[in-house]
């Protein structure tokens, strides 16, 4: 077991709720190797969550096994470390702002590390630059001054400034206006890329899913329905609506042009499914550039 | 997604919320001050569905608050049902007639269990408690939680516990509801379904509705749209006024439904579509495509 990477083994989860259990996870097996850019996918309520809370230990498996970097999430020890090596954002990070200051609030994390204050404030300006903020513009202001945008990115600096070796990212686009989006999820591609950082991210968007990931976990009712990539995963259109999810718009447009008879290709980007149009408009004599 | 057709004209009635040179600043008691709201004059009218747009930061959500009472003006007025909004006397009259879903479901979710939660704000109106009874497993069952009846709501995911929040108000019959941002936790299975929800008792029982939103396509539901753009109401109009100016939408940082992404880039490729300003939804880009391949 010494593969860097996220490691899970038959695991079940199940919350308890009095006389009754809920089965949030059945039986899940699944590997993220080190470098790699993952998402998760899935409806409300399909597991997608307690997931990511296995990667950093803050649940630990009811049965089977989580391995974090070759080590088992449910020792005591390791559990307690785990915080330095897989950050996790949750859902609405910015309600977990607290300090008077951006700089001290994403500076928690670093001085809880006993880095000097010198090494601290090198940590918070690198960690919010990464998410396209300047220390010396916002450091000083309070993070609830902010606009919910911006609260995000400084709650994703606070988790960046550990300098984790696996970043999990649980719905972090839910509430951020387009530009924030794609901002957003630029820098965690970047992140990835530069980095080398492992990115686990946790979404319903299929075309979020589609711009950035190298593999795509599909989860339903607690199991993990499908994994690979895009084009293995994206199954039929209606398996996926019957479990609550959507095709990207790329995707359902080309197949309704399939439909009406067009020849096209698959495709999950508007620039795919451009070039298919064009290709359509310029086999019939139609003039593009 | 379709939605259909938004309820007739209904200007000559009285607007039920008025907003005159309404500003907001934070802070006034203390703390950084920072403008949020300026200058915003707008009436909704009976039965208006109207979507709010705008970047994060905008004043969307402020606004929405000043709906309801929960903030009021620094300058300005907001008058509800011709009811001053900064006359204390008037604010439960207010709050009974404007409900609100907050952009957070962990705000507004109290109770223990799921169906009290949602029998809360009813029972407070001093509704009937067979009534009450009647209604919780109505909107259970509307908004698809009727499973969930007994648990607590922190054993709700996310996105379910945004539907309870919804469930919540809606069990209230407001004449008006706000919702902010009520489905950016939700699945597009249940964005659907909650937006369903919305266009049917808007359509059919009239209800108000005030809809904060990033899903440019959701917009598409209102028969009016208002663009935030830094604390004013940069832009008001029907969907097709406010979404065939691409460019202002662009440049404040909003991004323009797929649909017309995908219609501007076909035309900066040299394949112009006649019929642009009604493409919304995938199934008229097809349609406006068959008539050019």
């Amino acid at each position: 077991m010494s593969c860097k990477c996220i490691e899970f083994q038959n695991v079940s989860y199940m919350y308890n709720l009095g006389s009754r259990e809920v089965k949030a996870l059945i039986n899940v097996s699944l590997k993220i190797p080190k470098g790699e850019f993952v998402s998760v996918v899935g409806a409300s309520g399909s597991g997608k969550s307690t997931l990511a809370k296995h990667c950093n230990g803050i649940l630990t498996p009811v049965e089977g096994n989580v391995f974090v970097n070759g080590k088992n999430t449910s020792q005591r020890a390791v559990k307690k470390r785990l915080w330095k090596e897989v950050g996790l954002v949750m859902q609405s990070p910015e309600k977990q702002l607290f300090e008077a200051t951006v700089f001290d609030d994403v500076a928690f994390g670093p001085r809880n590390l006993n880095l000097s204050e010198r090494e601290t404030e090198r940590a918070v300006e690198q960690a919010l630059h990464w998410v396209g903020l300047d220390s010396k513009e916002i450091g000083k202001i309070s993070p609830f001054s902010l606009s919910g945008g911006e609260k995000r990115r400084v709650a994703i600096a606070g988790i960046l400034a550990l300098s984790p070796s696996v970043l999990v990212l649980d719905e972090p686009l839910a509430g951020l206006d387009p530009s924030g989006r794609k901002r957003l999820l630029g820098q965690l591609k970047l992140l990835h890329k530069d980095q080398g950082i492992t990115v686990v991210l946790i979404t319903h968007n299929m075309d979020d899913a589609a711009a950035v990931s190298d593999r795509i976990v599909v989860m339903n009712e607690g199991k993990i329905q499908a994994v690979g990539p895009l084009e293995k995963v994206f199954l039929s259109a209606q398996e996926l609506e019957e479990m609550g999810l959507e095709l990207p718009f790329a995707a359902r447009l080309l197949r309704c042009l399939a439909g009406r008879g067009y020849r096209v290709s698959e495709g999950y980007t508007l620039d795919r499914a451009a070039e298919e149009i064009l290709k359509i408009y310029r086999n019939r004599g139609g003039h593009s550039v | 997604m379709k939605y259909s057709t938004p309820l007739a004209d209904n200007v000559k009635e009285k607007p039920l919320i008025s907003l005159r040179e309404l500003d907001y600043t934070y802070g006034q008691h203390g703390g950084a001050r920072r403008t949020a709201l300026k200058g915003i004059s707008a009436d909704i009218f009976p039965g208006d569905f109207i979507a709010v747009i705008g970047p994060n930061g905008s004043g969307k959500s402020t606004l929405a608050r000043h709906l309801n009472a929960l903030l009021v003006p620094s300058g300005g007025k907001v008058w509800v049902g011709e009811m001053d909004t900064t006359v204390p006397e008037n604010v439960w009259k207010i709050r009974s007639l404007v409900g609100m879903v907050f952009q957070n479901p962990d705000n507004q979710v109290i109770a223990a269990m799921v169906e009290e939660d949602v029998a809360f704000g009813p029972e407070n109106l001093g509704v009937e408690p067979s009534e009450v009874r009647r209604r919780v497993f109505d909107v259970l069952a509307k908004t698809g939680l009727k499973d969930m009846a007994k648990r607590p709501p922190h054993a709700l995911s996310g996105g379910q516990k945004q539907l309870l929040a919804f469930a919540g108000v809606l069990a209230m019959q407001p004449k008006c509801i706000v919702l902010d941002e009520p489905t950016s936790m939700l699945d597009p299975r249940n964005r659907k379904n909650i937006m369903d929800l919305l266009v049917k008792v808007n359509r059919e029982q009239g209800v108000t509705i005030v809809l904060v939103t990033h899903f440019m396509e959701e917009a598409f539901a209102a028969n009016r749209v208002w663009v935030m753009d830094n604390g004013k109401l940069g832009q008001q109009g029907s969907v097709e006024e406010v979404f065939s100016n691409w460019k202002y939408l662009e440049d404040i940082g909003l991004e323009l439904p797929a649909a017309r992404r995908m219609v501007k880039l076909l035309s900066d490729k040299g394949l112009n579509l006649p019929q642009r300003e009604h493409i919304f939804f995938p199934e008229d880009l097809v349609e406006e495509l068959c008539h050019v391949l």
